[in-house]
Order: C-alpha cells, then sequence, then structure tokens
C-alpha cells in the first residue's frame, strides 16, 4: 500500500476531522468524501468516529454499514461471509432479465455457495416478485456464520415482499458430499448457479500487482468463500448439474483456464454446449451452460463467446 | 360634433383598454409562481435506451471480483446523438445510480432542446421567484414593524407631554373648580337681576 502524503492528509482535515482517516482506503479525497457522506448518511452522529477508524485500518466499508445493496435490495453483511461483488450483481441481474423474457413458469432453481444468499433472493425478487413466474428456489452454504446470515437476509426480505418470500428456502450443506442431492430436497433442477470461491492458494497470499487480492479483503473476508479452483467447478458438474439433470447453470469465476475447465468436462456430451461472459470492466466473469434443445439456451444470449 | 364625440370615446376606451392589459400584464407576470404540482414532468421520453453508453466506472481496469471489494458503484452515461456525458456516484447502489443518472441526463436534453421552456429553466425560475417574494415579504414585514415602532415613539412623546405631575393636576382641578364656581356665582347673580327685574315690573 502506497503512504498517504501529508499534503492530502491536511487537505482532508481541511475539510472534516474524520476524513484523514480514510485516506488509506481510498486512494483520492473525492472517494474519501464519498464515503463519509455514506457513513454519515447511515450511522447515528456516536459512530463516525469509531468508523472511519476501522476504515482506516481497512476494513471493508459494507461490514462497518452492515449492509451491501444488490439490484433492488439491501443485502445484511456480517464478518465471516463474503460481501457481495458488484460483478455478481451485474450478472444476476442479466440473468433474471433473460429468464423474465422467456417467460417460463415454476422454473427450479440452486444456488450453490450461496454465502449472503444475495444471488437466491435477487433471482427471486426479479422472477417472483416482479415477472410473477412462481420459480422455486434452493440455495445452501457449508459454514454455519453464511447459513445464519442468509435467513436473516431472507427474514428481512420476507418483512418487505412478503407474496414471494415463500418461493425460497435456505439449508445449510456441503458441495463435496457425496450425498448432497438428497440433503437439498430436490429430484431435479432447471438451473444451477453458484459464486464458488474461485482464488487459487497461490494468489491468495498475493499483492493486487501481483495477480493477488486486496490487503481489505484478504485481513477481513473469509478464506473459505474466497480460495478455490478447479475442484469446486468439478463438484458443481458432478453433484450438482448431472444428478439434478439440470438444463442451464451459471457459474462465476476468475480465470480463463477455470471456464476452459469447464468446457473439458462438458465437450464429450452432445447435448451441452458452454459459453462465458464478461462483466463491464471486460474481465472474464462467468461460464455458462445450456441444454441445446432446452428453453436454457436462452443463456447463450448472455455469452460474449461460446466454446464450439 | 357628433362624430368628433364619439372619436374621443373610442379614444378614451382604447386608452382605458390599453391601461388595463398593461395593469393586469404586469401584476400576472409578478405573481405567477408557477404550482409546484404544476411543473413540467421530468422528461424521462427523451432517453432511448439504444441511444445510450452505458459504463460503470469502479476505479480502473485491473482484477476484480472476489479479489477486490469496491464500494463505489459510480455510473457514466454517453448520450451517442449529442456527446453529452453524464456522471452519478452519489448513492452506494448501482440501480439507483443508473436511475438518476438517466434522470440527470434527461434534464440536459430538455435544456437543450427546450431552452427556457425545459423543466429545468422553469424549476430555477420558480426558485428564485419564490425567493423575491420572500425576500419582498420580508421587506414587507420588517417595514411595517418598523413604522409600528415609529408611530409607537411618537405616542410615546405625545403622551409623555400630556402626562403631569398629581401636584399639576390638582391644580388643574382646582381651576376647573374654581370656574364652575365663578359661573354658579355669575348664575346666582343673573338670576338675582332677574329677579330685580320683576320686582321691577
Amino acid at each position: 500500500m502506497p503512504r498517504v502524503s501529508g499534503k492530502l492528509v491536511k487537505q482532508a482535515a481541511r475539510v472534516s476531522p474524520l476524513l484523514p482517516y480514510l485516506l488509506r482506503a481510498n486512494p483520492s479525497l473525492a472517494q474519501a468524501q464519498q464515503e463519509l457522506k455514506w457513513i454519515q448518511a447511515e450511522l447515528p452522529k456516536h459512530q463516525w468516529k469509531n468508523a472511519v477508524k476501522r476504515r482506516n485500518a481497512y476494513e471493508p466499508l459494507q461490514y462497518i454499514l452492515e449492509s451491501q445493496p444488490f439490484g433492488s435490495l439491501d443485502i445484511i453483511c456480517e464478518k465471516g461471509v463474503l460481501i457481495p461483488r458488484w460483478e455478481t450483481e451485474e450478472w444476476c441481474l442479466k440473468l433474471s432479465s433473460v429468464l423474465s423474457i422467456l417467460g417460463k413458469k415454476n422454473l427450479s432453481i440452486l444456488d450453490s455457495c450461496t454465502g449472503t444468499g444475495c444471488i437466491p433472493l435477487l433471482l427471486n425478487y426479479e422472477l417472483n416478485q416482479l415477472a410473477n413466474l412462481n420459480s422455486h428456489i434452493r440455495a445452501f452454504d457449508i459454514s454455519s456464520d453464511a447459513y445464519r446470515l442468509s435467513k436473516r437476509n431472507h427474514q428481512a426480505y420476507s418483512s418487505l415482499h412478503p407474496s414471494s418470500a415463500t418461493n425460497i428456502k435456505f439449508i445449510q450443506a456441503n458441495l463435496f458430499s457425496e450425498s448432497i442431492v438428497s440433503h437439498v430436497g430436490i429430484q431435479c433442477a432447471d438451473l444451477i448457479t453458484s459464486n464458488p470461491p474461485y482464488i487459487p492458494a497461490h494468489h491468495y497470499h498475493k499483492s493486487v500487482g501481483l495477480d493477488g487480492i486486496s490487503r481489505s479483503v484478504r485481513e477481513y473476508e473469509p478464506a473459505e468463500a474466497l480460495i478455490g479452483h478447479m475442484e469446486f467447478y468439478e463438484a458443481l458438474i458432478n453433484n450438482l448439474v448431472k444428478p439434478l439433470s439440470a438444463s442451464g447453470f451459471v457459474f462465476e469465476l476468475g480465470y480463463q483456464e477455470q471456464a476452459d475447465y469447464v468446457y473439458r468436462m462438458l465437450k464429450d456430451t452432445e447435448e451441452w454446449r458452454v459459453g462465458v461472459l464478461k462483466d463491464s470492466a471486460s474481465n472474464i466473469r462467468c461460464v455458462l451452460g445450456w441444454k441445446s434443445n432446452s428453453p436454457m439456451r436462452v443463456l447463450g444470449q448472455l455469452c460474449s463467446s461460446i466454446y464450439s | 360634433m357628433l362624430a368628433y364625440h364619439r372619436a374621443s370615446q373610442r379614444l378614451i376606451q382604447s386608452l382605458s383598454n390599453l391601461h388595463q392589459k398593461f395593469y393586469f400584464s404586469t401584476t400576472a407576470s409578478i405573481n405567477s409562481i408557477p404550482k409546484k404540482n404544476k411543473l413540467p414532468p421530468r422528461p424521462k421520453w427523451l432517453i432511448k435506451e439504444e441511444e445510450i453508453d452505458e459504463k460503470f466506472i469502479k476505479g480502473g481496469r485491473g482484477p476484480g471480483g472476489q479479489k477486490i471489494n469496491k464500494s463505489n458503484s459510480k455510473v457514466q452515461l454517453t448520450h451517442l446523438p449529442t456527446g453529452i456525458v453524464v456522471t452519478c456516484q452519489y448513492s452506494r447502489s448501482q440501480e439507483s445510480n443508473r436511475k438518476r443518472a438517466r434522470e440527470i441526463l434527461a434534464l440536459r436534453l430538455d435544456e437543450q432542446q427546450n431552452g427556457e421552456k425545459s423543466r429545468t429553466s422553469i424549476v430555477n425560475e420558480r426558485k428564485t421567484k419564490l425567493k423575491q417574494s420572500k425576500t419582498k415579504k420580508a421587506n414587507r414585514k420588517y417595514r411595517n414593524l418598523q413604522e409600528e415602532k415609529n408611530n409607537q415613539l411618537v405616542e410615546n412623546e405625545n403622551s409623555d407631554q400630556s402626562e403631569l405631575s398629581p401636584e399639576e393636576e390638582f391644580e388643574l382641578f382646582l381651576k376647573q373648580y374654581s370656574k364652575e364656581k365663578e359661573i354658579e356665582v355669575e348664575k346666582d347673580e343673573s338670576n338675582d337681576n332677574n329677579n330685580n327685574n320683576d320686582n321691577d315690573k
């Protein structure tokens, strides 16, 4: 982390005595001011000082404010559970828009490694609250912290949108267990979504400049939600997609080789098509698959490139 | 003579009409602060999604996803036909920033297309007029207060003059009393005179 210059600190102190604390996490004064505005808007006055001090120690703003906007929803965030990212929000909204246009009722959707529950809750809101498609959504996570938080988020959701809250169910389960399908309690699913841990262990301890991760993420967000590689995609295909005879999937990822790996797993089956989606920062972000004879072929519209 | 009379009457009438018109128009322009619920609507119809290039600025390129946790969600819209660029990052929510950026862009397009009749200029006009009328009212209020104060001061001065010490008042009373006495004495005298006259008769 580059040292914050004394000049900038003085400049910030002139605006507000709280502002210099935010400079370590925000390289520019304008960004720091923006964060201070959010802190002052969302927290009571007596917590401001403590909040900026926590931010000075690189704690993520979402843990301090205890929430992160996700689509039209506000997701509660807690230490120990991964904070929803804007990239996830982006593909989730794209996915729900093509599914709403498809307009197929009674879809069965399963979300693995759900964390806060942001993906299933946003899909539920878009498909069942707005488009009235009566989809059945289940979501699970191995971590008990995540399970508890997803239940809390579900409760918050149902107080705002009680009519669609019953279409979704959260479970605590392990993706790698052989009995995962019976544990989840469904025989088949149309669509599997997931944002599994996808940072290889050798990148986890490096800095951003060296393909690594930012200090704030390493020090505050749970490693078990971050460190992972091919084994997760293998388990998602073998333990969920195949046994549930799903006809489509969307998995978030961070590397081209992870998408290639998924493609290689399904290459030999005639019916599967696989493509990748880029986020608006033009980084590769998702691998998508669909059976070419199923309604899930609409997923092809989301892809920037399709394997052939 | 008759023709002349008619002509002059017409002239007077037209003059008074003119006066009325003039008078009417001035009061109208002063008093016509547009009502808040009668402002032109937000020009959302000017936004056509196919004419917009939308970008999400997350502070430069580089890795994203789980590796980094960005809290800002700046939205930048470029209106392709005119080249107007608008950014918005007032909220943490990308959704509300997208909505707000579109509202801002719509207002900018409205300004460009409708000039003085655009929503922004009418809203601004309303604001200045409200301010003017507020200062006017305030001025009027303080002028009245000042006048009242002045009047009171004058009255106080007058009453100061009319106020008398008890001794003076007593003297005044005595004077009045003695005057009354005199009148009574005079009356008696006159009565006496009358009597005398009677006697004379």
